[in-house]
């Protein structure tokens, strides 16, 4: 892991959750952007090739969710800390991607600077 | 929106009540993100918002004419998101409902309550850039 700047993949199938993921990302001098992917497979694929430091993923994705996404990418690097993203569905879905192997859990429509927070905390963990 | 309201013999009758469209964006919310994207990002992450509600309305409605409930669920589910992450709380209430009931007997009800939200989105999102910058 570096020791400065993180790489952060995201992968969610709503393109405007990208975009504002990114922006975060963007506007944070200690995140860099390794990738965006829209469905479970292709976070895999991201994670594969671009090793990131971190990994973001949605939990209600294409092709299996984000739990999917996790275990794909834990049972390759199980290093690889994955953090998971999702609207406020409560328990459900925090018990799934914790089950998956994710770090911790970021809800969309938290505050900026808890989201930018949490992928960091990931990393230290 | 429809909210309970007393009825005779004391049974709740459900009452349609037009949108605040006042308070269709969180201004609260807007002012944490303006002070973490500043302005201009700000202002061009919510305009796409906004400028994508019809498509995403229409795919939901598409859905549910098609019977493809899985579909609407996760159509509801991606717009419960992006609401919430720019304050449209009440949109992402009903598009929560939305993903729970799928392609029910309620579901177009619910579509037309999204529908008046989107425009009370939609007609307080210049009042609100205002107000946040």
């Amino acid at each position: 892991m570096s020791d400065t700047i993180l790489r952060v993949g995201v992968a969610d199938d709503d393109a405007l959750m990208r975009e504002f993921l990114r922006a975060l990302i963007d506007g944070d001098d200690e995140l860099e952007l390794a990738g965006l992917a829209c469905d479970a497979d292709e976070a895999a694929e991201l994670a594969r090739t671009e090793q990131p430091d971190v990994m973001v993923l949605d939990w209600v994705m294409p092709a299996g969710g984000g739990p999917a996404a996790a275990r794909q990418i834990l049972e390759e690097d199980p290093e690889m800390r994955v953090v998971a993203l999702t609207s406020s569905d409560g328990g459900e879905a925090s018990m799934d991607m914790l089950r998956a192997g994710a770090k911790s859990f970021l809800v969309k429509g938290a505050p900026p600077s808890e989201i930018i927070e949490g992928i960091k905390g990931a990393a230290r963990l | 929106v429809e909210a309970p309201a007393p009825g005779r013999d004391g049974v709740e009758e459900r009452v349609r009540v037009e949108p605040d469209h006042s308070t269709a964006l969180d201004a609260e919310t807007l002012l944490v993100l303006r002070a973490d994207l500043g302005d201009e990002k700000l202002t061009e992450l919510l305009g796409r918002f906004v400028e994508r509600l019809d498509s995403r309305f229409a795919d939901m409605r598409a859905s549910l004419a098609g019977s493809r409930d899985e579909e609407l669920r996760r159509q509801a589910h991606a717009l419960k998101g992006s609401a919430a992450t720019y304050g449209a709380r009440r949109l992402a209430t009903l598009c929560s409902d939305l993903e729970k009931e799928g392609a029910s007997p309620r579901a177009p009800s619910l579509l037309d309550d999204i529908a008046a939200e989107l425009s009370a989105v939609r007609d307080s999102t210049p009042g609100r850039l205002g107000q946040t910058a």
